[in-house]
């Protein structure tokens, strides 16, 4: 080694070969490419929204008369008291029963965690519409138990249809966003500070006083406001056990849908989105609180057995479990028999979907492939974006607007999102002011492109996020030091920032699956005659008084979602292990 | 001419000026540090070499081509970061061997180069690993390697050491200085270590508050340094308040001593300044001498080792460290409260103007 010089071999040129002059200009088109689909899918169709809010049936402007008339004419404005209410009851429940269940999970010794963890997570492979469904078999008119088992035992009406109904069935729907927004919070507990507690001679009862709630008040504050950002903007459960209890989403749907009347369903999205907005900017202040406020040197906390309380714990939770996991249970069930609850023969007949409306297999095959395309499209584009934006260094303005537009979507309800597509995408001319202008974009109209697009831009946030975090944690001099050795940036991005993000990567792409399988919201204005699906499928039959056949094309969603989920699993539990040798030493 | 030439480089972010107008030519072949505290600008210089940071002001010349606004993939350099960066996911090898494979060269070239370099580190049995399993100094000197496969004209260390420990720290530095050596590599490192700077350096940069405040050999840097800050940050110094007694025959006045210096002073009679000597220049005796001699009080005596460190005091609020060889120690046997007498030899009292003592 000691006589080896290193200048022996004789070496390539001083520079490489082929000197990518363009390089530079390439970074500053893709920045400018990720601004350009950023401002049409998210911020150019909110215009036309705010526009017709302002103006009448023929296009003229009317300053705020919509508001006015809106909030003269009570049976519109009785929904916004009924949303806020409803939403404020639903939060209030849900964050307390996710408290106790995230507590139980991170802070007891009670068995059979995985189990219950795994439970939790079941919602959010149900279309909000099934759990609403569910609840209509057990506690609708002809329900089991308001029937008492059809007779058996004295029935209990739960007098379903209304604020009880929409209560109930969005309790299912945010609970395991809530369980896992505090469960992060909780794990990331300073164990020191229970030593020092417990040094101190404080009683546990003290110590949950001064020590946990303290600890975990970030990430309470952050799952009240998206628990009820997303009750506000649910339209699923509202549709099907809301009867007449009006709510700003179920308004929206009934004056497009039934009256056709696109200014006051415009009006209603810019009064839904002013509680979204302000409780995302709430969230956005706190979430940077709890960032400053976590100490890199915290050791984390291991419960210890405690026997009473590791027994409640496991209680409390059966009960939670058995609760998501009956409703969920019921919908299976009434899908298999002939006519819930009065006939229980086992039958496959309502998953033929001949006789009913909806779109049938059609439709369900529609929603599989478009829930494809958004995992592969939104996850290149949204890894795509947040590389540039992360990553590159041109443009700083640039990609600074573009990570403030990557943070709206979280903030708009789906239905809002597809009010504002049919204004931006349908018309053949924009109307601004006296001018027309051609609209390319509307060939886009009523085809697939549509579809997956809107639902990219509805789960965007959460993705993006996702893949930052993920981005961040890469070295950031990996750029500089292939710059230095003369290496365009997109080779170093195929070689080392990709492979190293498989996981998140794969992640989104679960991620946009499985909630392009259940949502409804924006796509429910936007599919069109020959492009049914599966999700607006189950609206429709519900809606036709095809319950069981709703039900049945339920499970298929369901089935659809858990099935590849657990693909999922498995595929990269064998490729983890190849794609990323490096990561086991 | 230079091989190298940093020419009144200005950077400033937002509010902040980062650096102020810092010249400085570096010669083909030379091992540069630059040397300061946090916050001082090394870094962002050193940035600003490597195209990573653009400057506000001033130009860079590297071999004669104004390479200021270039972007770093067309300039000529290798870099290593504290980090190290290493791409994890790719074997020791391809992270020799990613410069290089971008060239389009031919796989055996390519194999041979890296082997060559595997050698010359002394890592021939790691090329099929991954850094996750190398050793901090292996994976150190996997990014020295992997930042000299392309032959760079300069090569540029941002605190290359700092996340190894102080053994292994030691040991790297006498190989990177002799690696350097060895390549004639044009070598820029930045560091906040003293100790580094004056065992592995040609030439040191000491900066201060974005500016460059003296750029000498380690040795003029320690035994002649120009300011105050560069007299502490490199090196322990005492310093001392005195008053120019006769500035023809060099005397300044501690108290109510007479202190001869060696030093031109440029202060006019009666003007403060304070007077600067390092602990081991000191000699401490207990009559002895009669000139250039202050008298103190032993506050505490501390074992280091290889000598002793004393604490001494000065008067009302003055205070010095002195260092003794043992055998002194026990020979005299000085211990806590003994008055001994510091012989201050003339060639080693530094002056400077009063204001600009560290700390006030």
């Amino acid at each position: 080694m000691q006589t080896t010089l290193a200048r022996q071999t004789p070496l390539p040129d001083a520079r490489p070969a082929r000197l990518n002059l363009n390089e530079e200009h390439l970074k500053r088109l893709l920045i400018w490419l990720a601004l350009a689909w950023l401002l049409l899918g998210i911020v150019l169709p909110l215009l036309p929204l705010v526009q017709r809010s302002l103006s009448d049936r023929h296009g003229h402007w009317v300053g705020l008369a919509n508001y006015r008339r809106y909030f003269s004419t009570p049976a519109l404005s009785i929904s916004l008291t009924n949303s806020l209410s409803v939403s404020v009851a639903t939060t209030v429940v849900a964050v307390a029963l996710a408290f106790g269940y995230a507590y139980a999970l991170t802070r007891t010794h009670m068995p059979g965690k995985r189990y219950f963890l795994l439970a939790a997570t079941l919602p959010l492979y149900v279309p909000p519409l099934a759990h609403g469904i569910g609840l209509v078999y057990l506690f609708g008119r002809k329900g089991l138990i308001t029937t008492g088992l059809g007779g058996l035992w004295p029935g209990w009406d739960i007098n379903l249809y209304g604020f009880n109904g929409i209560l109930l069935g969005e309790l299912l729907y945010v609970f395991p966003q809530a369980v896992m927004i505090l469960m992060v919070a909780a794990s990331l507990a300073d164990a020191r500070l229970y030593e020092a507690s417990e040094s101190l001679g404080a009683s546990p009862l003290r110590t949950f006083f001064t020590v946990t709630l303290p600890s975990l008040k970030f990430g309470l504050v952050s799952a009240v406001f998206v628990t009820f950002t997303l009750v506000l903007t649910d339209f699923g459960v509202p549709k099907v056990v809301g009867g007449n209890y009006n709510v700003l989403a179920t308004d929206i749907y009934k004056q497009v849908i039934g009256q056709q009347n696109f200014e006051m369903g415009a009006t209603i999205s810019i009064l839904l989105l002013i509680p979204t907005v302000i409780a995302f900017i709430i969230d956005r202040i706190v979430q940077k609180k709890q960032m400053a406020a976590l100490s890199a040197r915290a050791v984390p906390f291991v419960p210890r057995p405690r026997r009473w309380l590791d027994l409640a714990a496991f209680i409390y939770c059966l009960l939670i479990t058995m609760a998501i996991i009956g409703v969920m249970l019921t919908v299976f069930l009434a899908s298999l028999v002939e006519l819930w609850p009065y006939k229980l023969d086992l039958t496959l007949k309502h998953f033929d979907f001949s006789t009913v409306g909806g779109g049938g297999y059609g439709a369900f095959w529609n929603s599989v492939r478009m829930s494809l395309y958004t995992a592969l499209v939104g996850t290149a584009i949204t890894f795509g974006s947040a590389y540039l934006i992360d990553k590159l260094k041109p443009l700083r303005p640039v990609r600074a607007a573009a990570y403030f537009f990557s943070m709206i979507p979280v903030a708009l309800p789906g239905m809002v999102i597809g009010l504002a597509y049919i204004f931006f995408f349908n018309p053949l001319h924009w109307k601004i002011g006296g001018l027309s202008i051609p609209n390319p974009f509307s060939f886009m109209y009523g085809t697939m492109a549509i579809l997956v697009l809107s639902t990219i831009v509805h789960f965007y946030t959460v993705s993006f996020m996702t893949a930052m975090t993920a981005l961040k944690q890469l070295d950031r001099e990996f750029e500089s030091i292939s710059e230095s050795l003369g290496v365009p940036f997109y080779r170093t991005f195929w070689k080392v920032t990709l492979p190293l993000s498989m996981p998140a990567l794969l992640e989104t792409a679960m991620y946009y699956f499985v909630n392009a399988m259940v949502t409804v919201s924006a796509v429910v204005f936007l599919y069109s005659p020959r492009l049914k699906l599966a999700s607006v499928a189950i609206i429709n039959m519900d809606d036709a008084g095809d319950t069981a056949a709703a039900a049945a094309m339920s499970v298929l969603v369901i089935l659809t979602s858990v099935g590849v989920r657990l693909l999922y699993d498995l595929a990269t539990r064998s490729i983890a292990r190849r794609a990323q040798a490096w990561k086991s030493w | 001419m230079s091989y190298l030439q940093i020419q009144s480089v200005s950077k400033r972010f937002g509010q902040i000026l980062a650096l102020d107008r810092v010249s400085l030519d570096i010669q083909e072949g030379e091992f540069v540090f630059l040397l300061g505290p946090s916050g001082c600008g090394k870094t962002t210089l050193l940035r600003i070499i490597a195209g990573l940071e653009e400057a506000t002001k001033g130009r860079i010349i590297q071999a004669g081509r104004d390479i200021t606004r270039l972007p770093p993939a067309k300039r000529n350099f290798g870099i290593v970061f504290q980090s190290y960066a290493l791409f994890p996911n790719l074997t020791v090898f391809q992270n020799i061997a990613y410069g290089l494979e971008n060239r389009r060269e031919p796989r055996d070239r390519i194999k041979a180069r890296v082997n060559e370099l595997l050698a010359l580190m002394g890592l021939e049995e790691y090329g099929d690993r991954y850094p996750a399993q190398l050793s901090g100094g292996q994976q150190q000197r996997v990014a020295l390697a992997r930042a000299l496969a392309i032959s760079p004209g300069l090569l540029l260390l941002d605190e290359p050491l700092s996340a190894l420990d102080a053994r292994m720290r030691a040991n790297l530095r006498i190989e990177i200085a002799r690696l350097q050596r060895r390549l004639g590599v044009t070598t820029i490192m930045v560091s906040h270590d003293q100790e580094e700077a004056l065992t592995m350096a040609d030439r040191v940069a000491v900066m201060e508050q974005g500016r460059v405040v003296q750029v000498g050999a380690p040795e003029q840097i320690y035994h002649r340094p120009a300011t105050p800050f560069v007299a502490d940050f490199v090196g322990l110094m005492n310093f001392l308040p005195g008053v120019v007694a006769s500035a023809e025959r060099k005397q300044v006045r501690v108290g109510d001593a007479t202190l001869s210096l060696e030093q031109d002073i440029a202060q006019a009679f009666g003007q403060p300044v304070t007077l600067a000597i390092r602990p081991e220049e000191i000699e401490i005796t207990r009559n002895g001498q009669t000139c250039n001699v202050l008298r103190a009080q032993v506050q505490e005596v501390e074992f280091m080792g290889p000598f002793y460190r004393l604490h001494l005091r000065l008067g009302e609020n003055g205070r010095m460290i002195a260092y003794m060889p043992p055998e002194d120690v026990r020979r005299t046997a000085i211990g806590e409260g003994t008055e001994v007498s510091l012989y201050l030899p003339p060639q080693h009292v530094r002056v400077y103007p009063a204001h600009t003592a560290p700390g006030g």
